[in-house]
């Protein structure tokens, strides 16, 4: 899961995305509204995080704009404007959510857990694949009842491909979502990711949930096809 | 306090009671006066009658009176009286009616009537008239020369007296009176309703004028007083009201856009404040983090002290409540001092400063203030001056008042952005990444100038803008003490 925070004050964009990446987001982090826009339209984000004060270009322009292209990427507006009638406005200019600061940082998270959840359509935060359950508000997995230990990333990819179950997910997607733009990826990550997933998931001999298309990427499913 | 209502109908009531009492007296005194003459006509008529039944035969005084003609000399209801007496009082011919009583003259009797006001034998008032004639000398049947050869005596002269009651003056004037009570009451309540009703239609005007403006609260102060409904002598205190609630509106305006601003400020640091905290409490083994925060948090601390500083001062300056020590300040020395405080800065941007003010500039201020004012200015061209960019800091004396410019580049700001740059926790692109900027700097120069009677200018003209403060010269006759 992959969010753009847009966010003008230093020690706010330091806080949220560490703090975001802690709960196993990929965060990537601009500090105005014209370099927002822009990380918006090249990137895709399952989620934007906005300020409305922002130099250069105000967050509700970045908001029309955004929306004005096309763009469905849930967006979440974060800001000091606490009046009914700004609050109004950022959701009638196309804003999903509106948190006001300053925030409680667990709800910021569980908010963009739902924007999340609800770009890929899904209303639950349990996620059934066969005897897999993947538990996205508490962020716990279990196969067949007992419970799956997975590190930040293992499970960032795990339920990334279980937003798109049944379906093949591509590589450099899965790279886009689950890493962050300025760390350097090895060319191999998502597969060695991949390959310690399969180890905790299958162990004790159980069928595989993840499979391998060739030359394009994974998908999650109860059967090979 | 007074009341116009009880006022004007107390004075309406007042004089339409005079007017009234004066008409009323005139029309009696009116009529007394035509009745008293009818009366007067009506005695010297009788009296006129009386002589004519008088005569002088044989050399005495003779009456014929008939009482069939005269009735009212005779009976006992209303009766009317006569006497004729002669030259020494001797009773010589009475009315029946006066019986044995006599009427004395109110008046000395003489050969022209005279008329008296007199109590009559049966208690009535009454009005008598006195005349004094000679009765006529009849010769019938006597001869020229008396026997004995006396001379025939000469008519002598008689003192006639009439009288007869008042009751036709006094009865129609009673009667008048009694009309007139009646009308006055009638007239006076009527009057009492009439100028009630008047009173009250004619100042119902003021009354819904005063609702008008009892209707206006704070929440409503865009509502204003209607220039329709306002009656014309009240057209001054309306436009009066309403202007005092243009003034109002725009102070709760200010004020809500100041509580607004402060409000959002606070949040964002607050905002900071927490999320650093939650975030490093979240993992409280990463030391690194946690040093981090503290840092964070010390230096956010700072920034929000120095905020309610400055917003502790424009409060106090607006306030208005010290009282100002004013005295001639150099205005050089205050540029100095404020500039030392901001070397430091200035030189890690390196930012210049040009200093063209004459030694022994002076003007009338208090010195904290002047300080503060300089300081203000200065810290607003470093902070938004390019890097390496010139500030220029002059002073004038001009008229009494002396301006002190301090000119800085402002490439980015806009000619409408001139308008907002005095208004508190503005900035340019509303970009709060600059540590401790509050926005309120220049707010609180503009109220410093203004307390001190000053006035503040701003200029903004080839990519460079100039903030200017005039203030009184010392002796130049600007001087104010606020």
């Amino acid at each position: 899961m992959k969010v753009l925070v847009v966010e003008d004050s230093v020690r706010l964009q330091e806080a949220i995305s560490e703090g975001l990446r802690e709960s196993g987001y990929a965060v990537d982090v601009v500090g105005d509204g014209q370099q927002g826009l822009i990380h918006a339209q090249t990137s895709d984000y399952d989620v934007i995080v906005l300020d409305l004060m922002l130099p250069r270009l105000d967050g509700l322009s970045v908001l029309r704009r955004l929306r004005q292209i096309g763009s469905a990427a849930p967006i979440l507006i974060l800001t000091a404007k606490y009046t009914v009638e700004d609050r109004v406005r950022g959701l009638r200019t196309g804003a999903d959510d509106y948190l006001i600061k300053p925030f409680a940082f667990a709800e910021l998270v569980a908010r963009v857990g739902a924007l999340a959840r609800r770009g890929h359509g899904q209303a639950s935060p349990r996620i059934t694949v066969a005897d897999l359950v993947i538990d996205t508000a508490a962020r716990t997995v279990a196969r067949a009842g007992s419970a799956v230990e997975l590190t930040a990333r293992e499970y960032a990819l795990l339920e990334y491909l279980a937003h798109r179950r049944g379906k093949p997910v591509p590589r450099l997607e899965l790279e886009e979502h689950v890493y962050d733009e300025h760390r350097q990826v090895m060319s191999n990550a998502v597969d060695t990711t991949i390959c310690r997933l399969r180890a905790k998931l299958d162990a004790g001999g159980r069928p595989p949930l993840i499979h391998t298309r060739r030359g394009f990427g994974y998908v999650l499913d109860q059967d090979s096809p | 306090m007074k009341s116009i209502r009880g006022h004007l109908a107390a004075s309406l009531l007042v004089g339409l009671l005079a007017v009234l009492t004066a008409g009323g007296a005139a029309l009696y005194g009116a009529m007394r006066l035509t009745l008293t003459r009818e009366f007067d006509g009506a005695l010297l008529a009788k009296a006129h009658a009386l002589v004519q039944a008088s005569r002088f035969e044989h050399g005495q005084f003779e009456f014929d009176f008939v009482a069939d003609v005269m009735p009212e000399f005779v009976r006992r209801e209303r009766a009317e009286y006569f006497q004729i007496s002669d030259a020494d009082g001797q009773v010589l011919e009475r009315s029946r009616s006066l019986g044995d009583g006599v009427l004395s003259a109110g008046e000395p009797v003489s050969t022209s009537p005279v008329l008296w006001g007199v109590r009559l034998p049966d208690g009535r008032p009454g009005r008598a008239l006195g005349l004094e004639f000679t009765p006529q000398l009849d010769l019938d049947g006597e001869p020229a020369v008396r026997e004995g050869g006396a001379p025939r005596p000469d008519p002598q002269p008689v003192h006639l007296i009439v009288a007869r009651g008042r009751e036709d003056i006094d009865r129609p004037l009673s009667a008048l009176l009694g009309g007139m009570a009646i009308a006055a009451v009638l007239l006076v309540s009527g009057t009492v309703y009439a100028v009630h009703r008047a009173v009250t239609t004619g100042l119902s005007p003021v009354r819904e004028f005063v609702e008008q403006v009892c209707a206006i609260d704070a929440p409503s102060l865009s509502a204003r007083v209607s220039a329709e409904a306002t009656p014309a002598e009240l057209a001054p205190v309306g436009a009066a009201i309403n202007d005092l609630l243009g003034r109002l509106e725009g102070a709760f305006q200010r004020e809500r856009r100041f509580s607004a601003g402060v409000a959002h400020e606070l949040r964002t640091p607050i905002a900071e404040l927490r999320s650093l905290t939650e975030v490093a409490a979240r993992w409280p083994d990463d030391h690194e983090r946690a040093g981090r925060a503290v840092r964070h948090a010390f230096d956010i601390a700072a920034q929000m002290q120095g905020m309610v500083a400055a917003l502790l001062t424009l409060a106090r300056a607006q306030s208005g409540e010290q009282p100002l020590e004013l005295e001639p300040v150099e205005v050089r020395a205050a540029v100095e001092g404020a500039w030392a405080r901001l070397a430091v800065r200035a030189g890690a941007r390196g930012v210049t400063m040009r200093l063209d003010v004459a030694p022994g500039l002076s003007v009338v201020a208090e010195p904290a203030m002047l300080g503060s004012i300089a300081y203000n200015l200065l810290d607003n061209a470093v902070e938004y001056s390019p890097a390496g960019a010139r500030i220029a800091c002059l002073g004038a004396e001009d008229q009494g008042t002396v301006t002190l410019h301090v000119r800085n580049p402002a490439p980015e700001l806009t000619p409408g952005d001139l308008a907002r740059l005095f208004e508190p926790f503005w900035r340019k692109d509303a970009a709060r990444t600059g540590g401790g900027r509050v926005g309120l700097g220049l707010a609180l120069v503009k109220s410093l100038v203004e307390t001190m009677g000053g006035t503040v200018g701003v200029d903004h003209g080839d990519g460079e803008l100039t903030v200017s403060v005039h203030l009184p010269a010392p002796g130049g006759g600007g001087e104010s003490r606020g």
